[in-house]
């Protein structure tokens, strides 16, 4: 089970960062389109170099949890989340990516919708840009955290 | 239909712990422990592989209950 939170959270730090950087460059970037040169300035500011350097942490992190406790727990950095010790947890992350996907068709779907009203919530451009980002990342986010809680219920249930 | 296991009896009998049985049959102590409780259903092979370290037929060990 410690694998499987420590992948997640690890994931769900990244997914939040990786969000907040998009987030960031997208309100501080210019598109201007008022003169006969079409003009666009993409701004990549420090959130990126902190996601870049996360990521190479994390990356080192996994290599060494793997190669600590990864035989004891069964952790493969390649399988990550889906690191199986035996059959039964093979069963339990079945069971977790069944339940996840099933709350992913529901929360995409209550995504588009929200999406497709966007526009009649806020009359700000800025917002209009940054709602598909945000509703991207909150989705990323419940998804692993469903991943989550799936595979502790069924792993204290099996 | 469900299986009904005597895991715990035999492997009791044959003086071994949850661990080492987990260790012998390549699982982890926990999947021997929901087994032994019934939460857990195992594979043909890891039924036919308990049924060979504890020395038993595997009918012994794993019966239908109807």
């Amino acid at each position: 089970m410690k694998k499987i939170i420590f992948e997640q959270v690890v994931n769900m730090i990244l997914a939040t960062l990786l969000a907040c950087a998009t987030a960031t460059t997208v309100l501080h970037s210019t598109i201007d389109t008022s003169t006969t040169n079409y003009f666009v300035e993409i701004k990549f500011n420090r959130l990126w170099l902190l996601f870049i350097l996360m990521s190479i942490i994390f990356s080192i992190l996994r290599y060494v949890y793997g190669k600590v406790f990864g035989q004891h727990d069964g952790y493969d950095t390649k399988a990550a989340e889906f690191s199986c010790q035996d059959e039964r947890e093979q069963l339990i992350s079945q069971h977790a990516t069944k339940i996840t996907y099933r709350f992913m068709t529901n929360i995409l779907a209550a995504s588009l919708a929200i999406l497709l009203f966007s526009n009649l919530l806020t009359n700000s451009i800025m917002m209009l840009r940054l709602i598909p980002i945000i509703l991207i990342a909150v989705c990323f986010n419940l998804m692993l955290l469903i991943y989550l809680i799936a595979w502790i219920f069924y792993d204290h249930n099996i | 239909m469900e299986i009904v296991n005597h895991v715990q009896h035999y492997r009791k009998q044959a003086n071994l712990t949850q661990e080492k049985l987990a260790q012998l049959a390549h699982v982890s102590r926990k999947t021997i422990n929901s087994l032994e409780h019934g939460h857990y259903t195992p594979s043909l092979l890891l039924a036919l592989q308990i049924s060979k370290i504890l020395n038993l037929d595997i009918n012994v060990i794993f019966s239908i209950k109807e």
